[in-house]
């Protein structure tokens, strides 16, 4: 990970400082199958350098952004990048503090407390990663504002307090304005650094489906990076919801091209059907065929 | 053809990669549906060149009979060159491009009235195949001529004025075609210049203000004279003996008010303040004021509103079907969500229904939760106002906001939540507040049509005193949903700016910042505030400004119930 920060351009102050967090933070042999191994990479060197810089100066971080900005590609990258094991927790309306901090439970006759993931990845000095914050309701995340601020402790009524690993860091994620998604309450907000995710640029996504897609043709690398600006802009001026515009759907796509399905046929799957309305599909059937032909084949696209 | 005019707008504004874009010419297929091509080529003519110095173009070539002729001459000339400089940038365009050239060859394509463009046509298409077309000598002129080549946008218009000069003006009669509507592939748009628009708006407005009340100027002038006698006293007493004539215009216009002299007075001294000063409030009913029984006037007012009543009843029963469907989906709409999102829910409590199993904790964990209790969480008491612009700039659509808040209303009474309807207008220095149903009054939602619009609008002090009326209303949560074209414009002026009265007019920018601040303030306060957009897409912006996302727009009204629904779900989800 660090090897491609430095590719990519990052401050070399900022990584030799990782390099000396991940000197004095070991991890314990049994929670490194945790660290993750990143499938894609994340593109943006501001965001990148803030959210490093963030993270080293001990504070959480929030990443909003709308979909497929890659807030989770990043936080994964970033627990890469420091080489902490990684805990990941989905939230929900139903979430409430037993989910996050643990539960008690019978074992072997007794009553125990069995760990919920965050209690986990404090004690283990991991990376939370909070996802989809704002779809719990606030009062059930009330019980992490210890943990989030600068008394860093998890205090579990009628068991133990404990301290938080000095190595831990909570990422949380939130798509804003989002069907079922809340506002997010203000004690919460001020515990995390916020970051708003940019949309992917036309060149760090073409990095991306190089990177990707090393025998995709450069032709076509433009045409879809083409393609998703298109509906992007599409989508910013109203004309059409964001649900057709999906960077993972068009991923998907150049899958199941390479696989051998026409591509119109896989931009459809991936893209245009996600659009359950009949005319906006029409539209964005309109945007896809002003980029792919429709006899195009697979030998077309990738070399 | 109206969502395929749309399409063909969104290919467009896709290929010219600007959505402020309003083109003149849209392309239709034989079937009637957006031709993908040819609206590409719209659109990259307009990212290409400068269409401004083209629009100028084609307007001029429009002063000659045969324009239609010249125009699609030019298209011809402008594919060719929007073509090759786009085709790097999307390969696509080769394909769509042959494709295209090979259903003009079959003839499948709708022909000219003009032979010598089907000629032209075909032949110029031919070469696209990469084809040598037999045609005459000059045909074959006229179209290398018609290759502009690498030409810049005025290199091109003068080129095509030779092109006109040199084979039809001057040399060859038997070219000259009959003047006569042809079935232009390519159709015309009205021609707007944007700041045409917005004077021909004004007018508009002016007109639609006076439209209904051929007595109006009567009455001024009427009036003028009474002030003329009243002149003596000194300035104060003056400018209050307007206001009351002034009241008194108001009431008979728009019918007696409901509340109190003291109250109208306390209410403006709290609202008509800041960017309202000096502007006053009435709030009626809109029923009759039995003092003007004998005054013609008022009773021509009362007529006219009754005759507006019945075209919106008219309206509504004539699409009764429609608008039916639209209720019950809406209604089932919110009340899913309701039961959804404020579905009761048992949790672990300290007193309430003792949860056996769990009676250990507390022996052994002190823990004093091993009780049930059912959480009723439901959505408190809520409650909706719906705000109709009555401004005349919603003239032409009256029957169906009439409609459109019928639905809204009756879909939300059905849910056994309380609504009040009212609409604003302003009218002199009045915004008018007429109200047709108040929050208890579950049986006249009926009276909404009686809305009927008139005069200006002031958004932002209407927004205002609907937010005011909302506070006192006792209600826990509030929701306000705004009828809307947004388009905000008063001819009274913003008051102490010692600017000229045409630049402080509360329109433009100055109105819809200060509606958008207005809305803002509501928001603040805890209340939200929607907006269903009722007016032109060139306004859409402006909806954006003032009402950030919380806004709907209906493009298509048989799915109103859908979009009004899914703006409803996504506001009621997040209370």
């Amino acid at each position: 990970m660090l090897e491609f920060l430095r590719k990519e351009g990052i401050n070399e102050n900022l990584i030799k400082d990782i390099e000396k967090f991940r000197e004095f933070y070991k991890v314990e042999p049994k929670m490194e199958y945790r660290i993750p191994k990143p499938k894609y990479n994340y593109y943006g060197n501001d965001v990148w350098e803030a959210a490093i810089t963030a993270l080293l100066c001990g504070e959480n971080l929030l990443l909003v952004g709308s979909k497929a900005t890659g807030k989770n590609v990043l936080a994964e990258n970033l627990s890469a990048a420091f080489g902490r094991p990684k805990w990941d927790i989905s939230f929900h309306v139903n979430t409430d503090s037993t989910s996050l901090i643990g539960t008690d439970t019978f074992e072997g006759g007794q009553v125990v407390f069995r760990n919920g993931p965050i209690y986990e990845c404090a004690k283990w000095g991991g990376f939370g990663v909070l996802d989809e914050i704002n779809m719990a309701k606030n009062d059930s995340v009330a019980v992490l504002h210890a943990t989030l601020d600068y008394r860093r402790i998890i205090d579990v009524p009628g068991y133990d307090k404990i301290n938080i690993d000095d190595a831990s860091r909570f990422i949380a994620t939130m798509n804003y304005g989002y069907a079922g998604t809340r506002e997010l309450n203000e004690a919460l907000t001020s515990r995390f650094m916020v970051i708003n995710m940019p949309n992917i640029s036309n060149e760090n996504l073409r990095k991306l489906l190089k990177n990707e897609y090393p025998h995709l043709r450069e032709e076509y690398v433009d045409q879809f990076a083409g393609l998703f600006k298109d509906l992007q802009l599409k989508s910013e001026n109203s004309e059409i919801s964001t649900k057709s515009v999906d960077l993972r759907g068009l991923l998907a796509s150049i899958n199941l091209m390479d696989k051998g399905l026409a591509p119109l046929k896989a931009l459809q799957m991936g893209i245009a059907n996600k659009s359950f309305d009949d005319f906006e599909r029409t539209l964005v059937e309109d945007v896809i065929r002003l980029r792919i032909a429709d006899n195009l084949g697979r030998n077309d696209i990738f070399r | 053809m109206a969502l395929d005019d749309k399409r063909a707008l969104n290919i467009i504004w896709n290929a010219s990669d600007d959505y402020s874009f309003q083109p003149q010419f849209k392309a239709y297929d034989e079937k009637g549906q957006a031709d993908i091509y040819w609206n590409y080529i719209i659109g990259a003519v307009n990212k290409y060149y400068d269409y401004t110095l083209l629009r100028a173009f084609f307007n001029h070539l429009k002063t000659d009979s045969q324009h239609e002729f010249y125009e699609n001459l030019f298209w011809l000339g402008l594919e060719k060159c929007a073509y090759d400089k786009g085709k790097k940038e999307r390969p696509v365009l080769h394909s769509l491009r042959k494709n295209y050239a090979k259903k003009v060859l079959a003839g499948e394509t709708e022909a000219f009235d003009d032979n010598l463009l089907n000629v032209l046509v075909n032949a110029h298409f031919a070469r696209a195949l990469g084809k040598s077309p037999r045609i005459s000598m000059n045909a074959l002129n006229i179209l290398n001529d018609l290759d502009f080549g690498d030409a810049s946008t005025e290199e091109i218009i003068s080129k095509m004025n030779l092109i006109i000069k040199k084979y039809f003006r001057f040399n060859y009669g038997q070219y000259e075609v009959k003047a006569g509507k042809g079935k232009v592939r390519i159709q015309k748009q009205v021609q707007q210049g944007d700041e045409e628009q917005l004077s021909d708006m004004d007018l508009e407005t002016m007109k639609a203000l006076y439209m209904d009340s051929a007595e109006t100027s009567r009455d001024v002038y009427y009036e003028e004279i009474r002030q003329k006698e009243d002149k003596k006293p000194v300035k104060k007493v003056k400018a209050e003996k307007k206001d009351d004539s002034e009241r008194l215009y108001i009431r008979k216009y728009f019918g007696a008010s409901i509340l109190t002299e003291q109250k109208t007075h306390l209410m403006e001294r709290t609202l008509c303040t800041g960017n309202h000063k000096n502007t006053h409030l009435h709030f009626t009913r809109g029923e009759f004021d039995q003092e003007f029984e004998n005054d013609s006037n008022a009773l021509y007012y009362h007529k006219a509103l009754k005759e507006q009543r019945e075209i919106n009843l008219e309206h509504f029963n004539s699409n009764y079907i429609k608008y039916k469907n639209s209720i019950s989906k809406l209604t089932n709409r919110i009340r899913n969500t309701m039961l959804a999102y404020f579905e009761s829910y048992t949790g672990k409590s300290e007193a309430g229904r003792l949860n056996a199993p769990k009676i250990w904790r507390n022996v052994y964990l002190n823990d004093k939760k091993v009780f049930t209790k059912v959480y009723n969480n439901d959505i408190g008491n809520l409650s909706v106002d719906i705000l109709l612009d009555a401004s005349a700039s919603q003239h032409e659509r009256q029957e169906t906001i009439a409609a459109e808040a019928y639905i809204i209303a009756e879909a939300f009474t059905r849910c056994q939540i309380p609504v009040k309807v009212y609409s604003f207008s302003s009218l002199r220095n009045f915004t008018v507040i007429n109200l047709y149903r108040d929050y208890e009054e579950t049986d006249k939602n009926d009276a909404i049509f009686n809305y009927k619009t008139t005069g200006c609008n002031r958004d932002g002090l209407a927004i205002r005193t609907a937010l005011h009326m909302m506070e006192g209303s006792g209600y826990f949560k509030k929701i306000l949903i705004v009828l809307s074209d947004c388009r905000p414009n008063d001819t009274q002026c913003v008051p102490d700016t010692g600017a000229r009265q045409e630049q402080t007019k509360y329109a433009g920018a100055t109105g819809i910042i200060d509606t958008a601040f207005e809305v803002k303030k509501g928001i603040n306060n805890g209340n939200s505030v929607l907006c269903v957009f009722t007016g032109e897409d060139e306004d859409l912006s402006t909806a954006k400004k003032i009402y950030g996302h919380n806004f709907a727009r209906i493009y298509n009204p048989d799915r109103f119930a859908e979009i009004v629904g899914v703006l409803m779900q996504n506001q009621l989800k997040n209370l």
